[in-house]
């Protein structure tokens, strides 16, 4: 078994395809109350939780099948990348079954694509032929890793596995991705590599490879992957 | 908390840089280990494109 480094094989095809969109949407969006979880409106039936607010952008289920990212709630149930079931400009209902009304309100973030990470032991086989996320030698959930994966046909259980991303950037004549720094919390993991993946697509395709070379371990700690600028030179995904 | 001690390593590896901070009691136990991948483009496989691959 081995982790070889790549960009896989799959992701430069699908690039010209136009299935990976890392753009952010640009709107104002704002909450000022949560109404609590409940319904069956997600995937699998998941209950949703319905944010009001300032949704821009948001008007005749503009939203709807987009996955958005809630953060600096004070409840943390609000918290997390979910799937939009349905918006307005004044709503949106979300496929998060923890939702609560009650704390400080935070901040909503849309995206286009959501992608995740996991990371994998060195049993796992994973190169430039990979092509979509698995579960199988990723390692166990511990702290706040979670694993299996993120996705709207998933469970939506790994919200703490994305990546924040950022609209891409020209930087002379290279087009720049940018992944925000993650970080795992009170986790014990031992790990070989990482693989990144689009969690918002079918199949959940695989976008690189990273070969820790040799097993990287927290205990009780935290375990964090830092990802550079998004600039020419140093982006972590680069078209020259 | 001022009996603890903490270890600092760094190793290179294939997509960067890991840096591994453990820190013990007095004893000389283990209470926690972390570690940060640091990404190092220099490291990573890039796209290119010519005009006439496009």
């Amino acid at each position: 078994m081995a982790i070889t480094q790549a960009i896989c094989n799959s992701y430069k095809r699908q690039i010209l395809q136009a299935m990976h969109n890392l753009t952010v949407l640009t709107a104002t969006n704002t909450v000022t109350s949560v109404a609590a979880a409940g319904g069956v409106l997600g995937p699998g039936g998941t209950a949703c939780t319905v944010y009001t607010g300032t949704f821009t952008n948001g008007t005749a289920n503009a939203y709807a099948g987009l996955v958005l990212n809630f953060s600096g709630f004070a409840t943390a149930g609000n918290n997390g990348t979910f799937l939009c079931v349905a918006s307005t400009a004044t709503t949106v209902t979300m496929a998060n079954p923890n939702g609560a009304n009650s704390g400080a309100m935070g901040t909503v973030l849309a995206t286009t694509n959501v992608f995740g990470i996991a990371l994998y032991t060195s049993a796992a086989s994973l190169d430039k032929t990979t092509t979509g996320y698995s579960n199988t030698n990723e390692v166990g959930s511990s702290g706040t890793y979670v694993t299996g994966g993120i996705g709207p046909g998933g469970t939506l259980i790994g919200n703490a596995m994305a990546l924040v991303s950022t609209t891409p950037v020209l930087s002379t004549d290279t087009a720049c991705g940018l992944f925000a720094s993650i970080t795992w919390t009170g986790a014990t993991i031992t790990a070989r590599g990482a693989v990144i993946y689009n969690a918002s697509l079918g199949g959940q395709p695989t976008v690189l490879v990273l070969n820790f070379t040799s097993d990287q371990t927290s205990t009780n700690g935290p375990f964090t992957i830092t990802f550079p600028a998004q600039t020419a030179g140093n982006a972590i995904i680069q078209l020259l | 908390m001022s009996d603890l001690k903490t270890e600092v390593t760094t190793e290179e590896i294939d997509c960067g840089k890991a840096i591994t901070t453990k820190t013990f009691d007095a004893d000389g136990n283990l209470v926690s280990q972390g570690v940060e991948i640091i990404v190092d483009p220099a490291k990573l496989p890039k796209m290119g494109a010519e005009v006439g691959d496009l």
